[in-house]
C-alpha cells in the first residue's frame, strides 16, 4: 500500500486518487502544502478565484502512534495576506486521513452554481453531495447533525458563516474529541478559500484504513519511546505540568508581568485585571462547573492541555479556551469576565472565524469609538451582525485591518495584513522579529519552539546571545519542521531540554520515512521549507518593505515598560539574507 | 528597605498566605534591614525552596536568583507548575545558574 493524493475539482464535481509523486515522498504537513501550492498555484491568482488551490494535509507521523501527532495542515494562497497560508489543527481526522495513506487532498477550481457541496472521503472512494441544507447555520447545531446522518466515527472539517461571505476572518473548523467544532486551522482565511470553491464540509470515514506504513518499525517504535519519556517528564509537558493543569492561558498571568500583555488594542501591557480571566482562574471555574479538564484535541496526545469550557450552569459546551482567544477576546477589548469571553469564543467557533482575528477586530472598532473597550454585551451583538450577514458584520468579518480603515483607526496591529497575536512587541521583542518576518504574517506560532541550541545553526550554545535575527530564523526554520512531521508544536518544549527527545522526534520520521536524517538536518530542510514560501510571496509582489511592524508599534511606547519596537530594519533584513 | 512581592498560583497555599481567588495574586511586603540583597536572599526570608518556583520578574523584568533588588521594588514569582515562558525571547538578568524550562 503506498501514499495517494485524493484530488477533487469543484467545477466539474469529479474525485480522483492519484499516486504520491516520488519527489514529495519526504514531506507532510506544512512541507507538503507549501510545496504543492507552490508547484500549482500561480502567485498573481485571486485568492478566491478558480486558480487557487486548498491543500490538506497530515503530518508525515501522523497516524501512527507517534505522541502528540495529530496534527493536519491546510493550505493555499491567503485572501487576508495575498501570500501563501498554512495553517495547522490537532483533530482525530487528521491522524484518520494518516491511516487511510491519504498524503494530501487538493481541492481545485470552483463551484459555479450557487451550490455547496460536502466531501465525503472513504478508504476507495470520495463523492460530493449536496450541502445546501447546513448553509446560514451555526456549526455547533450543524456538527451535530452531521455526526446524525454519516455515524459518530467520522471526522469533519467545515467552514461557516463567515465563510460564505467570503471574509477574510474564516477559519477551517475541526471536530474535537467531544465533537464539537472548536478545532481550527484558524489564522489567514482559509475558511473562505474553502466555501469560494463551493465546498463546505469534508467527512472523512476511515473503515478499512490499512494504517500508516512504516519503513523501519524498531526505528519508530524506539523514537517514539524517546519522545514518549520526554514529554511525560518534563516540567511543561507533563501531567500536571503547566499545560496540563491550566492549558495554554497559563501564560495570561506571567505575560501580564513581563508587561508584554496588550490590553484595549495595544495602548498598554498589562493591567491588575487580566488576573481574572488567567489560567489558573479558568482551570478552577472548568472545575467547579463541571466541564472537562485536562483533554486532548486528539487521541494519543500525552500533555492534553485542552479543556471543555462550558456556560455557569455547565452548559453551551465551547471548547477550549486557548490563551491568545482568551486574550484576543478578554484584555486586548478590555474585558476581563471568562463567561463573556467564553461566549464570544463560541461565537466565533460557530461562525467560523479565527479568535485572534476576531478579538483585533473588536478592538481596534473599540478603538473607533463604534463601542467601548469592555463592553462585552456590545461586543455579543456585533457577533449577531455577522451571524445575520449585514453590512456591518461584513466588514467586521473581513478583519482587523478592513475594520479599523472601516473606522477610520491608525493603531491597526497587523503584518501582511494579517493580526497580531498575544504578546506585545514592544515588550518581547523577539518575538516581534518573528511577527516582522514570517511567510504567514504575524504569527506567534510561526517561530514558537526549539531553541538556537539544538539547531546546530550558528553554532553558538547560548540562545541568549544569539543575534534577534539569527535566533528568529532558526524558530522559524524549526517550526515548519515540526508542522511538516505533525507533530504538536508544544512537543518543542520538551525536545528543546531533553536531547534524547529531539532525537526520538527525528527518530520516529526516519522509522516512517525510511530515511537518515539527523537532528543536524532540521535547519536545513526548515529553511528549505521557508524559501519555497518565501519565494511564492515575492512572486505575489511582496517586498522587505512587507517585513516590518506597523509604525505605531516603533512611535508608541507601550506602558508600563516605556518600551517601543526599535529592532533596527537592517537586523528585520538580516533574518532571511541569502 | 521593603519591597512588594507577588505570590502566583500554589506558592499561596504553600506559603499559608490569604487567596483572593484562583489566578488573583496574593501580595505581600516584605521588610528587611539590609539595603540591598538579591532574589536568593528573599527566598530565604520567605522560606521559600527554589524548586517549588518557576519565573521570576523584578518590576515586569525577567530574573534570576541573583539579581539584585532594592527598596520600592515589585518581585512576582509564580510556582514550578506554571513554568511555561519562551525562555528564547527574554533574557533574565541575575542567574546563578541557567535554569532550563
Amino acid at each position: 500500500m503506498t501514499k495517494k493524493i485524493l484530488r477533487v475539482n469543484m467545477k466539474t464535481l469529479e474525485t480522483k486518487f492519484e499516486d504520491f509523486p516520488e519527489k514529495y515522498a519526504a514531506l507532510g504537513g506544512r512541507g507538503l502544502t507549501s510545496t504543492i501550492v507552490s508547484d500549482e498555484v500561480p502567485p498573481t491568482c485571486n485568492p478566491l478565484g478558480p486558480h487557487n488551490k486548498l491543500i490538506f494535509a497530515p503530518g508525515i507521523v501522523t497516524g501512527t502512534k507517534a505522541p502528540s501527532s495529530g496534527r493536519i495542515s491546510v493550505g493555499c494562497k491567503s485572501p487576508l495576506t495575498g501570500g501563501i497560508k498554512e495553517a495547522n489543527a490537532g483533530t482525530k481526522l487528521a491522524q484518520m486521513l494518516g491511516r487511510m495513506q491519504i498524503a494530501a487532498i487538493i481541492i481545485e477550481d470552483k463551484n459555479e452554481g450557487d451550490d455547496y457541496y460536502t466531501l465525503k472521503v472513504t478508504q476507495d472512494s470520495a463523492e460530493l453531495m449536496n450541502a445546501n441544507k447546513w448553509v446560514n447555520r451555526g456549526l455547533y447545531e450543524v456538527y451535530k447533525e452531521i455526526f446524525d446522518e454519516f455515524g459518530e466515527h467520522v471526522g469533519i472539517a467545515g467552514v461557516g458563516i463567515a465563510a460564505e461571505m467570503l471574509a477574510a476572518n474564516s477559519g477551517v473548523s475541526f471536530n474535537d474529541m467531544e465533537g464539537l467544532p472548536s478545532r481550527y486551522a484558524g489564522r489567514g482565511g482559509v475558511g473562505a478559500v474553502m466555501a469560494s470553491k463551493g465546498l463546505k464540509f469534508m467527512v472523512v470515514d476511515e473503515t478499512g484504513a490499512p494504517g500508516v506504513t512504516l519503513a523501519d518499525e524498531e526505528v519508530f517504535k524506539q523514537g517514539t519511546k524517546k519522545l514518549a519519556k520526554s514529554l511525560a517528564t518534563h516540567d511543561v509537558t507533563k501531567p500536571h505540568g503547566a499545560l496540563n493543569s491550566y492549558g495554554t492561558s497559563v501564560l495570561v498571568n506571567i505575560i501580564n508581568e513581563a508587561r508584554g500583555l496588550p490590553q484595549c488594542n495595544f495602548q498598554r501591557g498589562q493591567s491588575e485585571d487580566s488576573a481574572k480571566v488567567s489560567g489558573e482562574a479558568k482551570a478552577e471555574a472548568v472545575k467547579e462547573r463541571g466541564g472537562t479538564r485536562p483533554h486532548a484535541c486528539h487521541p494519543g496526545c500525552i500533555m492534553q492541555c485542552s479543556e471543555v469550557w462550558t456556560d455557569k450552569q455547565g452548559k453551551n459546551p465551547v471548547g477550549v479556551l486557548e490563551y491568545e482567544s482568551v486574550w484576543a477576546l478578554g484584555p486586548n477589548c478590555g474585558i476581563y469576565d471568562l463567561d463573556i469571553i467564553g461566549e464570544l469564543n463560541r461565537a466565533c467557533n460557530n461562525l467560523g472565524m479565527d479568535t485572534i482575528e476576531a478579538g483585533n477586530t473588536i478592538a481596534v472598532a473599540m478603538d473607533g469609538g463604534f463601542l467601548e473597550f469592555g463592553d462585552g454585551q456590545r461586543a455579543l451583538e456585533l457577533m449577531e451582525e455577522i451571524k445575520n450577514k449585514t453590512p456591518l458584520g461584513r466588514i467586521l468579518a473581513n478583519g482587523t485591518e478592513f475594520t479599523g480603515k472601516a473606522f477610520g483607526v491608525t493603531r491597526i496591529p497587523v503584518v501582511k495584513h494579517q493580526a497580531l497575536p498575544a504578546y506585545d512587541p514592544r515588550a518581547i521583542k523577539g518575538i516581534g522579529v518573528t511577527y516582522a518576518t514570517s511567510p504567514m504574517g504575524a504569527d506567534h506560532t510561526a517561530g514558537y519552539a526549539i531553541a538556537t541550541e539544538i539547531m546546530g545553526v550558528g553554532g553558538e550554545a547560548d540562545p541568549l546571545d544569539t543575534s534577534k535575527a539569527e535566533l528568529s530564523r532558526n524558530l522559524q526554520a524549526a517550526t515548519a519542521v515540526v508542522d511538516t512531521a505533525g507533530y504538536c508544536l508544544f512537543t518543542a518544549f520538551a525536545v528543546l531540554d531533553i536531547p534524547e527527545g529531539l532525537e526520538g522526534m527525528v527518530e520516529s520520521v526516519n522509522g516512517v520515512l525510511g530515511s537518515n536524517l539527523t537532528v543536524d538536518d532540521i535547519g536545513t530542510i526548515g529553511m528549505s521549507i521557508l524559501k519555497t514560501e518565501r519565494d511564492f510571496n515575492k512572486a505575489a509582489g511582496f517586498t522587505k518593505e512587507d517585513d516590518r511592524l506597523p509604525e505605531f508599534l516603533r512611535e508608541e511606547k507601550s506602558s508600563p515598560s516605556g518600551e517601543v519596537f526599535d529592532v533596527p530594519d537592517e537586523e528585520l533584513d538580516k533574518v532571511f539574507a541569502e | 528597605m521593603n519591597v512588594r512581592v507577588k505570590i502566583f498560583g500554589n506558592l499561596k497555599k504553600k506559603l499559608d498566605l490569604k487567596d483572593n481567588g484562583a489566578g488573583i495574586p496574593t501580595i505581600i511586603n516584605v521588610d528587611f534591614e539590609q539595603d540591598s540583597m538579591v532574589i536568593k536572599n528573599l527566598f530565604d526570608e520567605l522560606d521559600l525552596n527554589t524548586e517549588d518556583t518557576s519565573h521570576i520578574f523584578v518590576n515586569g523584568d525577567y530574573a534570576g536568583l541573583k539579581r539584585r533588588i532594592k527598596e520600592g521594588d515589585t518581585i512576582a514569582i509564580f510556582p514550578r507548575d506554571m513554568a511555561l515562558l519562551y525562555k528564547w525571547y527574554f533574557n533574565r538578568e541575575g542567574d546563578i545558574e541557567r535554569r532550563e524550562y
